[in-house]
């Protein structure tokens, strides 16, 4: 289903068709349920650059995989998505499913969370990966065969042409994860949706991965959307961020930009839950407490107010995101380091 | 003789590892997989240990022998100064109770069949312990304990849980025998910021009302250091510097631990060499396993096999060249 944009924004994505592979406008995710229909994404906007990453920041829940999964088009009948998402020029929302079974891959791939869950327990991982690959390219089994082998060479396989043997349980988690990546890379798509990717893996893998998928998206001109909860490896790796909660866009600027001057007591939490490293052992976090709300309730007012330290009367009113500073979004009536 | 060695009941710690390997047959394979090489520590009670190092290091490899699952290939495990591999029977299933284990994924440690309260105890029906009704009593203390009201969260099932409520729930599984150590491999790892926030403070919580001890294995240097008063730092299987973690966080005598805490600091990196691939545990660098990363290695590094030696009081390091000498 889709519904027609305002004329300004239908404009501007023609204008700005050169600079984004990717163009997201209002899109909103719902999904049929008995208690209520579950409002998962609610108007999100969001552009992808070739050879840059956005990073969509959140907590669990908050809809940045139903986000990235609409745009995938790998959401169920029980979803209706509205909006739209322009990729290279062409409208995904509401495209019949093997059109947009053969942009998967080519165009747009995905990284998963759960590596287990994705591979063939039964098949050596050279295989899997060489399947991946004859998928996209016409090429015989044994050139797929050593294109996986220098694929999962490039994504840091220690003796690949060996381990290209193994089943995936002899492989400890982030090797598995290596795997999946290669796999998503073998078509060399033009925008890669990575979603917790890296959240398994220990830092210099991270850094690893996350310095390879930069040399990729330069090499290529590959966009990359990187989905974290982890706002310190956002700051590090992401070129533009999208902060989410309660399935909005609640802040959101380049990433020095918004690092630089945080203006949404949201993402203030999520950076004050991180441990630091220059902090006493045992020391207590700054948790936040309480839940996100449930998705399925109307909400009013400001859905962060219930935990909000800067709640005033104001929030009773539903902020929107507006740019408050050039380039920097926010939606909240009373942001820190402004002057009301 | 010192009063300590008079009383070894008292001075043993919780836990020690002597000379641990463990070694795997892989079909296809040769040579064995070295997935833990010659590991000892001790983990002292009250005390967090928290231990480090990338993907296939052997962090898991290491909790799994610690529990005789499988057994290690050599070396000997100590609970409380008594070697595992003396007991049989029912005096190793005592021994196994005071060790238990919290997972990364909570919802695949769960089964997704049963309720939170029946999850949480089954590991006092399997043991036989107390009455129906004094287990009954035992899992609402649980559930408290771990911060989930069981009139709101006991007859629910796994998929009606958040993350980080399954987690608790596997945290309470983790307690009901009232163990000495809780093992944590990567039990935080897959928990958004948040929810990572919530559940250490708890583990904190815990640690000081119970008396728990740790080991703790996580990926994250940040997290690590955050719970821990040692670290073993492990690189391919071996133990490669282990010590007070304020010593090894300020100065890292190791140049793979400095190369860790680079990469999440602004702390300066030498540079790395162009090859810098993870060798393979099927046939790892002879004399010291970090050498074909390292940016300091020499000759000696390729012949001899650094042994963990101490380079200040409460802080060892398994190099040639250690980055500090106090
Ligand atoms: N198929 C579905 N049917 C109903 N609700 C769904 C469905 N998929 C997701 N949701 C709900 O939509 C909301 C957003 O979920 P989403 O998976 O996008 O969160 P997320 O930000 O990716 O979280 P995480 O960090 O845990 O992956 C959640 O409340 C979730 O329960
Ligand atoms: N059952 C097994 N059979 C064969 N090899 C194994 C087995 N279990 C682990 N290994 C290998 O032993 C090595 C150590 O694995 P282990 O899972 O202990 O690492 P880890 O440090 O926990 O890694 P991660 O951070 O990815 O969890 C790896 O090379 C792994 O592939
Ligand atoms: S609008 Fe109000 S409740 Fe919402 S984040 Fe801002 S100050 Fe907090
Ligand atoms: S022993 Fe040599 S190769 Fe190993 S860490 Fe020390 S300097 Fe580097
Ligand atoms: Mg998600
Ligand atoms: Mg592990």
């Amino acid at each position: 289903m889709v519904t027609s944009t305002e004329g300004g924004i239908v404009s501007t994505i023609n204008s700005v068709a050169m600079e984004h592979s990717l163009i997201v406008e209002r899109l909103s995710v719902s999904f049929k349920s008995g208690a209520g229909d579950v409002h998962a994404v609610n108007d999100v906007s969001l552009r992808v650059t070739p050879g840059k990453t956005l990073g969509i920041v959140g907590e669990s829940g908050s809809g940045k995989s139903v986000t990235v999964r609409a745009v995938m088009g790998l959401l169920g009948h029980s979803a209706t998505v509205t909006g739209s998402a322009c990729l290279d020029g062409e409208e995904l929302v509401g495209m019949p499913e093997d059109q947009l079974r053969r942009r998967r891959g080519i165009k747009m791939a995905m990284v998963f969370q759960d590596p287990m869950s994705s591979l063939n327990p039964t098949m050596r991982i050279g295989s899997q990966v060489a399947e991946a690959v004859r998928q996209h390219r016409k090429v015989g089994r044994r050139e797929a065969w050593s294109e996986a082998v220098a694929l999962l060479r490039s994504v840091r396989v220690p003796d690949p042409e060996r381990r290209a043997r193994d089943y995936p349980h002899q492989l400890s988690g982030g090797m598995r994860q290596r795997v999946m990546i290669a796999m998503a890379l073998s078509a060399r798509p033009s925008v890669l949706f990575a979603d917790e990717p890296t959240t398994a893996l220990d830092v210099t893998t991270q850094a690893q991965i996350l310095t390879l998928l930069d040399d990729l998206k330069q090499r290529y001109g590959m966009g990359v959307v990187l989905i974290t909860h982890d706002l310190g490896i956002a700051a590090r790796h992401t070129d533009d961020l999208a902060v989410m909660y309660a399935g909005r866009v609640v802040e959101s600027a380049p990433t020095k930009t918004l690092i630089g001057a945080i203006r949404m007591p949201y993402t203030q939490a999520l950076m004050d839950a991180i441990p630091r490293i220059d902090a006493p052992s045992h020391s207590p976090l700054a948790s936040i407490e309480g839940s996100p709300p449930d998705p399925s309730k109307p909400i009013l007012g400001c859905a962060f107010a219930p935990r909000c330290p800067r709640v005033g009367d104001r929030c009773t009113t539903t902020p929107l995101l507006a740019e408050g500073e050039p380039g920097h979004r926010w939606a909240c009536w009373y942001p820190l380091g402004v002057d009301a | 003789m010192s009063a300590v060695a008079q009383r070894p009941e008292v001075a043993a710690p919780l836990l020690e590892l002597r000379g641990v390997s463990k070694e795997f047959h892989v079909p296809g394979h040769r040579t064995p997989l070295s997935a833990v090489s010659d590991v000892s520590f001790s983990v002292h009670d009250g005390e967090t240990l928290g231990l480090v190092g990338e993907s296939g290091c052997g962090k898991s490899t290491t909790a799994r022998v610690i529990i005789q699952a499988p057994k290690p290939t050599r070396g000997q495990i100590l609970l409380r100064g008594v070697d595992l591999a003396s007991l049989r029977g029912s005096a190793l299933r005592r021994a196994r109770r005071q060790v238990q284990m919290v997972f990364q994924d909570p919802y695949s440690s769960l089964d997704p069949r049963w309720k939170v309260r029946d999850l949480v105890a089954e590991p006092l029906r399997v043991n036989r312990i107390g009455t129906r009704a004094e287990q009954v009593k035992r899992v609402d203390e649980l559930l408290h304990l771990v911060g989930l009201n069981p009139k709101q969260y006991g007859d629910r099932r796994p998929r009606n849980l958040s993350g980080g409520q399954a987690q608790r729930v596997g945290i309470a599984r983790a307690l009901a025998l009232s163990p000495s150590l809780v093992i944590c491999d990567e039990a935080v790892s897959s928990l958004d910021v948040s929810i990572r926030a919530q559940i250490l403070n708890l583990l904190e919580d815990l640690r000081t009302e119970l008396g728990l001890t740790y080991l703790f294995i996580a990926h994250d240097l940040t997290v690590v250091k955050h719970v821990s008063d040692w670290v073993g730092v492990m690189y391919l299987g071996r133990l490669s510097e282990y010590g007070r973690s304020e010593a090894i966080y300020r100065s890292p005598a190791h140049p793979y631990t400095a190369s860790l805490l680079a990469a999440v600091s602004e702390m300066p990196e030498a540079d790395r060499p162009e090859v810098d691939e993870i060798p393979s545990p099927f046939n790892p660098p002879s004399g010291c396993r970090y050498r074909t990363r390292c940016p300091y290695a020499q000759a000696k590094c390729a012949e001899e096999v650094p042994e963990l030696r101490e380079v200040a009081e409460n802080h060892r390091v398994a190099c040639h060249f250690p980055l500090i000498a106090h």
